[in-house]
């Protein structure tokens, strides 16, 4: 276990490394050569002939998010006994960057691969091939939508996680002493309107609102765009409360949309609103440990992802077939009450940025 | 005038006509127009609702299965959960369903893991344990198969009491199917839609979202621009209020749709929408509209050409008959009729003649000619006098023959009294130069009287007075000679 975690720091200081050089040539020079294509193949794990070898592909590693997948895969291979590599693509939707790292893993006669696919649609033809060929194949984070080739997929089943958001609006907002009878506007952000994760979030923050949420209480029929944007997202959550006196609560469907209306928040002073996010920042982090303000967001267990698709992996060399295809791995409501609680634990991968 | 009046009521005729023409062929544009419409709309409204209702007929029927299945398993004597999910197993190779199984009020799940893990995840079983018919889940993506299934869950008594739930396991592309057309098998996109939340999921492929893919029209608002003022929000009430007021047309992406929806029996609140490019449901009756377009051009151009055709050709035609009433036949000089009205036309013009000048001319003792030579001899002479007079005025005035052997020259170039005096001089010789067919010389002379516009007079009427006064004073004083009517 030791070994696995000297090895996991020697991975992720390489990729600081990496990282310095690609914004110290940046700097330098801001040209499109200097960027890598890709993150190629790097060990994550302890490396042992006579191992089965697993090469992970993943999307961008400069989030904690994917950090976290990282560090999932590594404790895998450790507690499994397998040799793990791991590479990236530099944008969350290069697919010919994972292909070109697909092929790398399959001509370096890959045990099993575990993915996720940059686009669900573009990768289906090329996974089911290569599963074809008797290579298992775990997905994570995104399942592939025009095959079923594959043997397992970890993900957040996203309209649930969106249904938590929705339960958790309903009591702050209750918490905060907004009445039944009250009307009370919910205003939503999101990233891109063509990201299915976001749109499957904004789904079951819907659905579960129309059927728990007061006659009374209402999500407002425009939805806001910030393209990742931070500055966009801080003026969507400003125009918002300017533009919609009756505005109670705020629901970002992802990290960039939270911060914004964390940022807008905080900027007006507005601690009377309610704002239920999605994933973790520190700018998230400080509202939700104060007391003054009404704010909580939806974290997924991304951990788990890698960690178990590098299980299942070993199940499958096993000869054992997975009990599931497809396993939702949770999401976890982090508020004011159970800040504490989960902390430590979501600041892990911080430290290590 | 009355030529003039014809001719005039004639082009009003033929225009009057023609947009008469035009009004019928515009009524009749709207009429057909409003027909197509509607006849469009009808057919629409027809095809949806068939495939709408083919596909909820579809469903009913599954849900009628599992209704007779769980009333077989109710109507079992000593019935045990194990037994009868042993009992389904073996029969789920025959069967459309991808699974099937059974949940105790108390909580048992008789199923695969994956089952299990789904029904705890969503809650089905307290659904199922609380529900007294049959009902439909919402779309999930089953643990099982990773894919997008519904489940449909009948209730099992034993004795008059609820004891448990079977429930069967499709997938979400089953309604899919359930709606496909052999004709509309590429362009009819299917899904389901939930009113309340606004959320939908796609049944099928539409370009862009697969099967199991959820959206909410929140995102989608935007990108459609309805026809008329049935908007999405319309739409979503009446499906609200369960309304059969259930087609909206818009465009998207520059695509015409029509979308329709007709409520699912056993899933609440959710309602099954098709939605299909107009171009593919009134591709005929927009060849038909095209068609009609071009008949009632080609109608429209054909009437005009052949009332410019017959417009010519009166006119030609009335032309000729004015001409024939306006000419002396014999010198081929305009006769009195003409003159008067050339010289109404001239005078009741807003712009007035410049300095023109009327002159009386009449041959002297023509009766003698008559009598000595013949009348063919006079015709001869009146013949010459006519061409005389147009070859000395030709381009600067109009020659009648207004009389027997009186003619009238209206000089309208404002010529000066030496230039007609000259002019005038010369006729006197031509006239005394006449000669007969046979070359018998017959030497003639004129007495004219001449007034001037407006020196002498300034309207028509006193102009000839004028004209006539001089000549008179020329025959009284020997003929043979002009007169201006300014030097008496």
């Amino acid at each position: 276990m030791k070994k696995t975690k000297k090895i996991f720091v020697k991975f992720i200081m390489l990729f600081a490394l990496c990282l310095i050089c690609g914004c110290a040539s940046q700097d330098s020079a801001k040209t499109a050569e200097t960027q890598p294509e890709y993150y190629d193949f790097e060990p994550a794990s302890d490396i042992k002939e006579g191992r089965k070898n697993i090469y992970v592909v993943l999307k961008v590693l400069t989030s904690q998010y994917w950090q976290d997948v990282v560090r999932g895969v590594s404790d895998g291979g450790a507690d499994c006994g397998c040799n793990i590599y791991v590479g990236a693509s530099v944008g969350e939707s290069d697919w010919q960057s994972q292909q070109t790292l697909i092929n790398k893993a399959v001509a370096s006669k890959a045990d099993a691969i575990v993915l996720a696919p940059a686009n669900s649609s573009a990768a289906s033809e090329y996974v089911k091939d290569i599963h074809a060929d008797g290579i298992p194949v775990m997905l994570v984070d995104t399942i592939l939508n025009d095959t079923d080739s594959f043997d397992t997929c970890y993900m957040t089943d996203n309209l649930i996680a969106g249904e938590y958001a929705a339960e958790e609006m309903i009591r702050l907002l209750k918490e905060k002493g907004v009445s039944e009878d009250e009307d009370a506007g919910i205003a939503i952000q999101i990233t891109s309107a063509s990201s299915q994760t976001v749109i499957d979030r904004l789904a079951g923050f819907n659905r579960c609102w129309s059927e728990k949420a007061p006659e009374n209480w209402f999500v407002l029929d425009e939805v806001k765009l910030n393209n990742g944007d931070s500055d966009a997202a801080k003026q969507n959550c400003i125009d918002f409360l300017t533009q919609y006196p009756s505005v109670k609560g705020l629901f970002g469907c992802n990290n960039s949309s939270t911060v914004g209306f964390v940022n807008g928040l905080t900027e007006k002073g507005r601690s009377d609103i309610v704002l239920v996010g999605f994933d973790y920042a520190d700018e998230t982090a400080a509202l939700i440990a104060s007391d003054d303000w009404s704010v909580s967001t939806v974290v997924q267990n991304q951990y788990d992802m890698g960690y178990n698709a590098v299980r299942t992996a070993t199940e499958l060399f096993d000869g054992s077939k997975p009990d599931y295809k497809f396993v939702d791995t949770g999401a976890v409501v982090i508020n004011n009450g159970n800040y504490p609680e989960y902390e430590a634990t979501l600041n892990q991968t911080g430290e290590n940025k | 005038m009355n030529k003039k009046n014809s001719s005039g009521n004639y082009v009003h005729l033929i225009i009057g006509y023609m947009i008469f023409c035009l009004t019928v062929l515009l009524i009749m544009s709207v009429i057909l127009s409003k027909i197509i419409s509607r006849n469009n709309s009808s057919q629409i409204n027809n095809t949806l609702s068939l495939v709408a209702e083919k596909t909820n007929t579809s469903i009913d029927m599954m849900t009628d299965y599992i209704t007779e299945a769980s009333d077989i398993i109710s109507a079992k004597e000593n019935f045990s959960f194990e037994e009868s999910y042993s009992e389904l197993q073996n029969t789920l190779r025959n069967m459309p369903y991808y699974s099937t199984g059974l949940i105790s009020d108390s909580g048992d799940i008789y199923g695969s893991p994956g089952e299990v893990m789904d029904i705890e995840k969503h809650g089905f079983a307290d659904a199922a344990a609380s529900s007294d018919k049959i009902f439909i889940t919402e779309p999930y993506r089953s643990s099982v198969t990773a894919s997008n299934m519904i489940s449909i869950f009948a209730p099992i008594y034993q004795n008059d009491k609820h004891i448990g739930s079977m429930f069967v396991t499709y997938y979400l592309e089953t309604i899919q199917d359930l709606a496909y057309t052999d004709s509309l098998s590429d362009t009819a996109y299917v899904f389901l839609i939930n009113p309340y939340s606004g959320n939908f999921v796609s049944c099928s492929y539409d370009g862009e979202n697969n099967p199991g893919t959820w959206g909410n029209v929140r995102l989608i608002k935007n990108d459609i621009k309805c026809m008329g003022d049935y908007n999405l929000d319309t739409w979503l009430y009446n499906m609200e209020q369960k309304s059969e007021d259930n087609i909206i047309n818009f465009r998207r992406n520059n695509i015409a749709f029509a979308q329709a929806y007709i409520s699912i029996n056993a899933m609440d609140n959710w309602n099954l929408a098709i939605r299909i490019p107009i171009s593919e449901l009134s591709d005929t009756m927009q060849q038909y509209t095209f068609g009609v377009g071009i008949c009632a051009a080609l109608i429209v151009l054909a009437t005009i050409f052949l009332a410019g055709l017959i417009y010519a050709r009166e006119h030609n035609r009335a032309k000729l008959l004015r001409i024939m009433s306006d000419i002396d036949p014999l010198t081929k000089a305009i006769n009195r009729r003409g003159f008067n009205e050339a010289l109404a036309k001239i005078f009741s013009a807003k712009t007035k003649p410049v300095r023109s000048t009327f002159i009386f001319v009449d041959i002297d003792y023509f009766k003698s000619v008559n009598d000595g030579y013949g009348h063919a001899a006079g015709d001869k002479v009146l013949c010459c006098v006519a061409e005389i007079l147009r070859s000395a005025f030709d381009g600067m005035g109009i020659v009648a023959r207004t009389g027997g052997d009186e003619f009238n020259v209206f000089v309208y170039r404002p010529l000066s009294v030496a230039d007609i005096d000259n002019i005038m001089a010369n006729i006197r010789v031509e006239f005394e130069n006449i000669v007969l067919d046979d070359g018998t010389p017959l030497p003639c002379s004129f007495s004219a009287g001449l007034a001037v516009y407006p020196e002498d007079a300034q309207s028509k009427e006193k102009l000839i007075e004028c004209a006539d006064k001089a000549l008179y004073h020329v025959k009284e004083n020997g003929r043979k000679n002009h007169f201006w009517y300014n030097d008496l």
